[in-house]
């Protein structure tokens, strides 16, 4: 028996992925580590898995077979990444060695070892980390819309993180999750929606031997600094609060994660070390052969860009489904001709 | 303005896919409508303001301080390269031409000193190298023969150990500059000296830029494995010899595989650093010397080398004697002054005086000053130049006492090994004003009692602010009418080397 570990990413995560990998390999040896694929290689682009620090890979097509292609048309970038994650999870969970199984984003490092939450499993089916633990002060409006008001939106936990422990209970929040994400793993605020995060509210309210996870070394991010500062102890571990920081998320690497944290990191310089180490990391883990930010379902087949609406027209319309089976296609009689005579999505 | 509505409409919102919650986001969806109608103005990472609305703030102190850390270099050969010189030896002196002279030197059985440090310590301020200077002197009081070597290409690092890799040291004989030569003509040259029993002693002051391995076949070409190893800092624990993680904060040495190490800059090197240090250990009998007892106990603690014997040998001790003179009230009435002393570098506390400065700028009961080689960038400071050196040890003390500087503030980010410019303070007249990590400097105003030991920068600043300082100023008033205080310089390696006189 053993515990296994899973990410979901494109190919454009890969440097993220490599960073993750080599931080929870550190820490656990011995645990086996998926890596969950949403994308296909570029042409004369082949990666050689055996160098890289992922035990198993699982693609899109192995869990969704023929129908892949045209149900992750109607999927984003985002949205697909996280769609695949329920099925992904029962996938690993019928392996007969995983005793227990984490997800972790491919934007998180590891930073001390995860024993605490596998000892958690032995009592826990299911264990989440909230975006936030601790309450904003009454006073700080900004850091109550930013955070609190922010969580009710997009979801109380992040789904950055979350283990299981292979039982009947969480087998069954699996089953579940993945036919939500099937059908729903949208970023549909408006329906009150947000991909696979924010169903993950429901789980306290659905299933038993759920673990609320308030320990502040667990998936530090952004959006729960204003409560968090990170010190290394004499003896050199990272502490956040006190407590070892187990895992950091380092969510949207760029000028906009660098905002977010700057505003709630404040004084906190230990962070801004954190962030360039990473950055440095990120950087040595590039793959130069990669072209910049591909992703094999996010254009047509003759390379042009698939507009978002384009994609929520598709999902939405089943005529348009049966019409044009393979929505990548170009050429006569195909979807992107339709959205151009149709519509002004795809005006390029 | 539109620019900024624009981006942030086409980001995707939220934890998962872009702003986390970004605050003009979040702003602008609890305004709705609203938010289109203000004016939105990015002022670069800092903060956004929304004029004739919300301030949304964010500055921080020391912004500048973040980004040293977010966009400084990656990596200590991206450091190393700005190192590099372009220039190559314009002559290298040979075997038989060294050989010549320091055997004309040693003529009649004198001690032939190798001191290796990491620079010029002739033409170079500091306190390691006002210690070699006396080392020099003294070993020449002797009847010895001293010759520095240090490398012609300085780096902030150990050389690298390429295969073959043979450098350049530049030699300085009894204090005047002689030649650059290869590591590998010296060996010859100490070799065949020593075989004509000539006494070689080897003493290394630092090993930044050297090649270890070729420091120890240097040594065995004496003869001997023995050699004195001095603990002026910490680079034998790590390449960043004040200990500072990411140069930024004192990380106390920890185990190469700990969280602060792994997100170093000097974390990938140390591994290396440490095994080479260790093997140099292993490879020759080693006699560390420490110029404090705190020193060596955090060196000792932290090390894992063979050593064969230690010691502790001060940089100075204090003189007092009592004075007899009317005391007089009037000395009292005057602002108090405060001052830095040396070089003004982040690692001794610099930044925490400007702060402090900028604090008190109205305060009129308070005066600053800076005393150093170098003048600093503040030009709001009264900047007295002083160079110590072994010709002239009190120029510091001396100034002090010209200015009648009330108290040092000496805030170094780590823990000192000694701290001349602690000896130099109190010498000038002044108490010390330090925090609780500075090693060596706590202790020293801990044991004489000429000054105050305070725990952080916020203790720091209401220590001034209660007045605190004032009955501390008049403290050090009071003890300079009673009491002179001198410093008697030690002879450094000298007696170890020569027997005590």
């Amino acid at each position: 028996m053993a515990v296994h570990a899973f990410t979901s990413f494109s190919y454009s995560y890969l440097d993220r992925a490599r960073v993750f990998a080599a931080s929870l390999r550190r820490q656990h040896p011995d645990w086996i580590i998926w890596a969950v694929l949403t994308d296909k290689e570029p042409d004369c682009y082949e990666l050689d898995w055996s160098r890289e620090e992922y035990d198993r890979i699982i693609t899109a097509e192995l869990l969704f077979g023929e129908a892949t292609d045209q149900w992750l048309f109607g999927h984003d970038i985002v949205e697909a990444c996280t769609a695949v994650k329920g099925r992904a999870l029962q996938f690993i969970m019928e392996d007969e060695t995983a005793e227990k199984v984490f997800y972790f984003d491919p934007d998180i490092a590891v930073f001390n070892s995860m024993k605490p939450v596998v000892d958690i499993l032995d009592n826990y089916s299911i264990v989440l980390t909230p975006h936030q633990i601790d309450p904003e002060p009454s006073g700080d409006t900004i850091a109550i819309l930013d955070n609190e008001v922010a969580s009710l939106s997009y979801g109380i936990f992040n789904l950055g993180f979350i283990a299981v422990r292979n039982d009947t209970e969480a087998r069954r929040f699996a089953d579940w999750w993945a036919a939500r994400l099937q059908d729903w793993c949208h970023d549909r605020l408006d329906i009150g929606i947000f991909v696979d995060q924010k169903w993950c509210n429901l789980i306290p309210c659905f299933f038993d031997n759920v673990k609320i996870l308030r320990d502040p070394g667990y998936n530090v991010a952004s959006w729960n600094l204003s409560q968090r500062k990170l010190r290394f102890n004499p003896d050199g571990q990272a502490e956040i609060n006190g407590t070892a920081l187990r895992f950091y998320h380092f969510t949207k690497l760029g000028s906009i994660g660098a905002t977010m944290t700057h505003r709630y990191a404040g004084n906190n310089s230990e962070i801004f070390e954190l962030w360039w180490w990473y950055r440095a990391e990120i950087e040595k883990s590039k793959d130069p052969r990669l072209p910049s930010k591909w992703w094999h379902y996010g254009t047509f087949a003759d390379g042009t860009a698939i507009p978002k609406e384009a994609r929520e027209l598709y999902r939405n319309r089943e005529d348009l489904r049966k019409a044009f089976p393979d929505p990548y296609r170009t050429g006569h009689n195909s979807f992107l001709e339709w959205l151009r005579a149709n519509t002004d999505l795809a005006t390029m | 303005m539109s620019d900024i509505i624009d981006e942030l409409d086409s980001q995707k919102a939220g934890w998962r896919t872009g702003c986390a919650g970004r605050t003009l986001f979040a702003l602008k969806r609890s305004l709705g409508e609203a938010a289109t109608k203000l004016s939105f103005k990015r002022i670069g990472l800092r903060h956004l303001a929304i004029d004739g609305a919300v301030k949304l703030s964010s500055e921080h102190s020391n912004d500048a301080d973040i980004r040293s850390v977010l966009f400084g270099p990656t990596s200590l050969d991206q450091i190393s390269a700005q190192w590099l010189r372009a220039d190559a030896p314009d002559l290298l002196m040979t075997s038989p031409e060294l050989e010549s002279i320091l055997g004309t030197a040693c003529a009649g059985g004198a001690k032939l000193v190798l001191a290796l440090s990491h620079d010029d310590y002739t033409s170079i301020p500091g306190g390691l190298q006002f210690c070699v200077q006396r080392e020099e002197e003294q070993v020449r009081l002797r009847g010895g023969v001293y010759l520095n070597l240090h490398p012609f290409q300085p780096l902030p690092r150990l050389a690298k150990a390429d295969k073959g890799a043979d450098f350049s040291v530049n030699l300085v004989l009894n204090g005047s500059a002689l030649a650059t030569c290869r590591m590998s003509s010296l060996i010859q040259v100490i070799q065949r000296i020593s075989a004509m029993q000539i006494p070689v002693e080897i003493i290394i002051h630092h090993l930044l830029g050297f090649l270890p391995e070729q420091v120890s076949t240097l040594i065995a070409a004496t003869g001997s494995k023995k050699c004195f190893f001095w603990l002026h800092d910490f680079f034998s624990l790590c390449p960043n010899y004040l200990l500072q993680r990411n140069n930024k904060a004192f990380c106390n040495a920890p185990k190469p595989q700990s969280n602060a190490c792994g997100v170093c800059l000097y974390g990938l090197e140390r591994r290396d650093h440490l095994a080479r240090i260790c093997m140099f250990f292993e490879r020759n009998e080693v006699h560390v010397i420490s110029p404090s007892e705190v020193a060596l106990s955090l060196w000792s603690d932290r090390a894992n080398f063979p050593i064969a014997a230690k010691y502790i040998v001060p940089h100075s001790h204090l003189i007092w004697a009592e004075r007899s003179i009317e005391r007089s009230s009037a000395a009292f009435a005057s602002p108090i002054t405060i001052g830095f002393l040396g070089q003004p570098a982040d690692h001794k506390g610099w930044p925490v005086f400007e702060r402090l400065a900028a604090a008190l700028k109205s305060d009129k009961s308070v005066r600053f000053v800076v005393m150093g080689v170098k003048k600093p960038v503040n030009k709001k400071m009264k900047w007295t130049k002083v160079n110590t050196t072994a010709a002239n040890p009190t120029a510091m003390a001396y100034a002090v006492a010209q200015e009648k500087l009330d108290i040092v503030l000496h805030w170094p980010s780590w823990p000192e090994t000694f701290s001349l410019a602690t000896h130099e303070g109190i010498e000038g007249g002044a108490f010390i004003v330090t925090n609780d990590a500075s090693g060596n400097v706590a202790k020293i105003v801990e044991e004489t009692g000429c000054g105050v030991v305070l725990k952080d920068e916020a203790s720091l600043l209401v220590f001034f602010e209660s007045g605190a300082a004032i009955d501390l100023a008049q403290a050090a008033r009071l003890r300079r009418q009673g009491t002179t205080v001198s410093r008697q310089l030690s002879e450094m390696t000298v007696p170890l080397l020569f027997g005590a006189r």
